[in-house]
């Protein structure tokens, strides 16, 4: 890794990254300006695009599905190990803890800031209204060209 | 209310959140001035911006020609309302 690590995809940039960057110029832009080593991952954002994905292998039945989720899988896995996935350590526990239950915030995402928060890492989400929600976390938007807060 | 910067290297806008006790040694390590909206609007990156490219982008939109791509969002999501 070149550059020092300053950003942590969340799931829906993470998967428009993959899934969708034509439609995303931006977003484009703004990974391909990174060095190597800039950009990670959360281990819980790891955690649940592997989740997702290994939802739809264990369902499929037809294997011409299986080929496909199969495949997405791989890729996915192969896209994860190219890049650091930042823990959830005993200091993120503690800001997790902190943000306490009552933020009207799902679990994932207070996870997923809670790690940004400790690392002092800044989360790259279209989510901005809940991560607003959440003291002291620093996140942008790359999927569109401005960012406001609310 | 947050307060928005500029993020050159993204081309977009950082938004710092309000009460930011640790704005000074996260704005330091980010070297991000606040900067007035005209600059905003014209520090925009384009895509059609020269740019650096880094070992990521090889899986960029790796799915993109792949409908059943959607599926996968579909699942995620799927998992995420279980979490409620």
């Amino acid at each position: 890794m070149n550059g020092e690590l300053r950003y942590l995809l969340d799931t829906d940039t993470a998967s428009n990254f993959l899934g969708r960057l034509p439609s995303f110029p931006q977003l484009k832009a703004a990974m391909d300006s990174q060095p190597d080593g800039a950009v990670g991952v959360s281990i819980t954002v790891a955690e649940e695009m592997l989740k997702g994905q290994i939802k739809n292998t264990q369902q499929a039945t037809r294997p011409a599905a299986m080929l496909k989720f199969y495949r997405f899988l791989q890729g996915t896995l192969s896209f994860l190990q190219d890049m650091e996935i930042v823990p959830f350590d005993q200091a993120a526990a503690s800001e997790y803890e902190a943000f306490g239950g009552a933020t009207g915030v799902g679990s994932w995402d207070r996870r997923n800031a809670a790690i940004a928060k400790a690392h002092g890492l800044i989360v790259v989400t279209a989510n901005s209204r809940d991560y607003d929600r959440l003291p002291d976390v620093w996140h942008v938007n790359w999927c569109t060209a401005q960012e406001t807060n609310s | 209310m947050g307060i928005v910067r500029v993020d050159p290297s993204a081309g977009c806008f950082l938004v710092r959140p309000a009460g930011d006790a640790r704005k000074s040694s996260l704005a330091t390590r980010l070297n991000r001035p606040e900067v007035s909206g005209s600059q905003l609007a014209s520090s925009n990156v384009s895509s059609s911006q020269p740019v650096g490219g880094n070992r990521l982008m090889k899986y960029g939109g790796m799915f993109a020609s792949d409908p059943e791509w959607s599926a996968v969002e579909a699942a995620i999501k799927a998992n995420r309302e279980d979490e409620w």
